[in-house]
């Protein structure tokens, strides 16, 4: 075998053109839509990288969430940082497709999560705060097996660590009730970002 | 029958009187279908007996339905008989009389189980029993006669049996069964073979035998009424107006003439089965090919009986410890080895054994109706229902019962009390329109020290004011110079500003 076949055998090089195959899920936003090439990876991990909370990084699923409850796939959030409040999540999906599940620890959170997106959940949220690389790389990978979304919400100082995601994203609000979305690794495309007007608080 | 005379207010119509001719009997091969004939084996001393006592001890002891000093004594051994006690004496009088009198409180709970037990036992006689507690069986054995050599070889072996297993007991034979309870409870113990006896042989019985309630056995008192004889000589109409309808229909059920319908036993399906280790082993991971051994059987069995579980239990003996028990519950009744199997293993993942394993058991919950669906070949992909459960069990097999759940709204105008905890998979109806809600709420409010930047509001929010925590608020949406959206909202009473949720 020469060594270019060696090369492109190696399974961590991807080709540009092929990242952009698969199936997309609208955003329901249609500057992102744009910018993601139709929408969000219908599989993978996607990091959502914001600073506080209620800065909008949540709301920027809902359209996505309501897809997946209409095609009857199960939601899960996995520690979330907060009690979702039932009332708003009405808006989001029909309440019987969100799961929510509390783990002790970190290594039940990870394993919690994993076992979601393996069980062929539509999107699993999840909140975990110590992440090694190789954790990284088992929900990319738990994710693209089981067909299914794993976003993973960081704050804005976990970008420095490099990520496996097919997406990663910074979500920042903007004055006027949008946000600015920051696509910092989207795959076969490069990084750019897009501000968001008004209806991403929904 | 006496004619009543016209009453100025309503009657219940009387049941009527149903004199069917004899039901001519199906044959076959010319064989006629025994007759039904009914024991009754009724054990009047079943509280002492259940309490691990012998009725015909020499001791004194009694079984009082409560401590309350007042309450009457309901079991008497033979001793406590020999001293003078009776059952109408209260628990005082009687520790009063005899001295070193052994009292002793009745368990419900242990005389359902010796009676659960007896069942079991009378499954050698018949197949057709059924119980009325608190301390009779009926044994339907028309059709063991033969088998056993005839009415008194059964009767006569029935009795010896229960003697030897130490129980004081009446059995009592008729062609009904109610007639069979009232005889065993009167101690009438000559069977009655032909229906044309009964109205004969119940009449002569006292009226304690229909264990009537307290008011009902003062009121025939007052008549002056002791036997069913007199009691049922009394007007029908007349009698089931004092005493409902309920005791003439048991009287027409004790003679036949209305049939009476009884539940009968069914035996509780269940699977134990136990491996012994070739070698004590500690590690979790080497015990799975034992315990999958144990599920196999256990679909095996649950597929002959077309039958599913949804609880079981793994006990792992050791050496000298106490054995260490797991159970397990399904959310829905399931036969399926792959899910029961990956059911087991992420639940020992998370076990740490005390000590070597010497033996597993594996014991199931009653087996149910079987509910999943059948194997097919057409169905690739199973429903999401069933997903959904399998993920469920998998996720609180590793961690914990109440570590998953789904959220529903509830209709309450106090925001903190619109959301609860829900099983997985439930639907809730609320669709009702209200101003935005934020995503995350928090558990307890949080004060905020001065006003924040206000965007849309205020919502007032009066509720609660028939409860203890009754709130008045005026809720706005709010932003930090960041751009994060809040729900805030200041305090009637305090005029303080608290944080409550944040738009995500």
């Amino acid at each position: 075998m020469s060594s270019l076949e060696t090369l492109l055998a190696r399974p961590d090089i991807r080709y540009g053109s092929t990242a952009d195959r698969g199936e997309k899920q609208s955003t329901g936003f249609a500057a992102l839509d744009a910018c993601l090439g139709g929408g969000w990876p219908s599989r993978g991990l996607i990091e959502v990288l914001h600073e506080e909370h209620g800065g909008g990084e949540l709301s920027l699923f809902a359209p996505l969430c309501r897809a997946l409850a209409a095609a009857e796939r199960q939601i899960v959030c996995v520690d979330p940082p907060f009690l979702p409040y039932a009332p708003a999540l009405t808006r989001w999906s029909p309440p019987d497709q969100l799961m929510l599940v509390e783990a002790q620890t970190d290594a039940d959170s990870l394993w919690a999560t994993e076992t979601c997106l393996r069980a062929g959940c539509g999107a699993v949220l999840c909140w975990l705060i110590r992440l090694t690389n190789r954790a990284l790389r088992r929900l990319q990978l738990a994710a693209e097996e089981g067909n299914a979304l794993a976003l993973l919400f960081r704050p804005m100082r976990a970008s420095a660590q490099p990520s496996p995601a097919v997406l990663r994203l910074a979500v920042q609000p903007r004055p006027d009730a949008g946000v600015t979305v920051n696509l910092l690794k989207c795959r076969g495309r490069p990084p750019r970002s897009v501000h968001l007007s008004d209806p991403v608080f929904a | 029958m006496p004619q009543s005379l016209p009453l100025p207010f309503p009657v219940p119509p009387s049941p009527p009187v149903v004199r069917p001719a004899p039901p001519a009997r199906p044959r076959s091969r010319g064989k006629s279908v025994p007759a039904a004939l009914w024991a009754a084996v009724h054990l009047p001393a079943l509280p002492l007996e259940a309490l691990g006592e012998y009725a015909d001890t020499a001791c004194p002891v009694a079984v009082i339905e409560n401590d309350n000093p007042r309450a009457p004594l309901i079991a008497l051994s033979a001793g406590a008989h020999a001293a003078g006690l009776r059952p109408e004496m209260t628990a005082g009088v009687a520790a009063a009389r005899v001295a070193g009198l052994d009292l002793r409180v009745r368990d419900p709970a242990r005389e359902a189980a010796l009676l659960d037990r007896l069942v079991r036992w009378s499954q050698d006689f018949t197949s057709v029993v059924s119980t009325e507690p608190p301390a009779t069986l009926l044994l339907e054995i028309g059709g063991s006669l033969k088998l056993f050599g005839g009415i008194e070889a059964l009767q006569g072996r029935l009795r010896t049996q229960l003697k030897a297993r130490g129980h004081v007991a009446m059995v009592a034979l008729a062609p009904t069964p109610r007639a069979a309870l009232w005889l065993a409870r009167a101690g009438a113990e000559t069977p009655i073979i032909d229906r044309q006896d009964l109205a004969a042989q119940l009449g002569a019985l006292p009226l304690a035998a229909l264990e009537l309630p307290e008011r009902a056995v003062r009121d025939f008192e007052r008549l002056g009424v002791r036997t069913l004889r007199e009691a049922f000589r009394l007007p029908r109409d007349g009698l089931a107006r004092r005493f409902d309808g309920a005791l003439l229909r048991d009287w027409d059920r004790a003679l036949g003439h209305l049939p009476e319908a009884r539940r009968h036993w069914r035996a509780d399906h269940e699977f134990t089965a136990a491996r012994e280790l070739p070698i004590a082993l500690r590690e979790t991971g080497r015990l799975d090919i034992f315990i999958d051994d144990l599920l196999t059987e256990l679909v095996a069995a649950l597929r002959h009986h077309d039958a599913g579980i949804d609880n079981l239990a793994l006990m792992f003996e050791h050496v000298r410890l106490k054995p260490t028990q797991i159970e397990m519950r399904l959310l829905t009744v399931s036969r399926d080895l792959q899910h029961l199997k990956r059911l087991t293993r992420t639940r020992l993942e998370r076990l740490r054994l005390p000590a070597a394993v010497t033996t597993i058991t594996l014991l199931s919950g009653p087996f149910k109706p079987n509910t999943s669906r059948t194997a097919s070949l057409l169905e690739a992909q199973p429903a999401p229902s069933a997903e959904r459960t399998t993920l469920v069990e998998t996720l609180r097999a590793r961690l914990g019962p109440d570590a998953v759940c789904s959220l529903a709204a509830v209709a309450d105008p106090r925001p903190e009390k619109a959301s609860r905890r829900a099983e997985p998979g439930t639907t809730t109806s609320i669709q009702q329109q209200q101003p935005p809600r934020p995503v995350w709420l928090l558990d307890t409010p949080q004060p905020l020290r001065r006003q924040p930047e206000l965007m849309q509001g205020p919502e007032r929010i009066e509720a609660g004011w028939w409860s203890e925590n009754a709130i008045g608020r005026d809720y706005y949406i709010a932003r930090t110079p960041a751009g994060t959206r809040l729900w805030v909202y200041r305090e009637h009473d305090s005029r303080r500003w608290f944080l409550h949720g944040y738009f995500a």
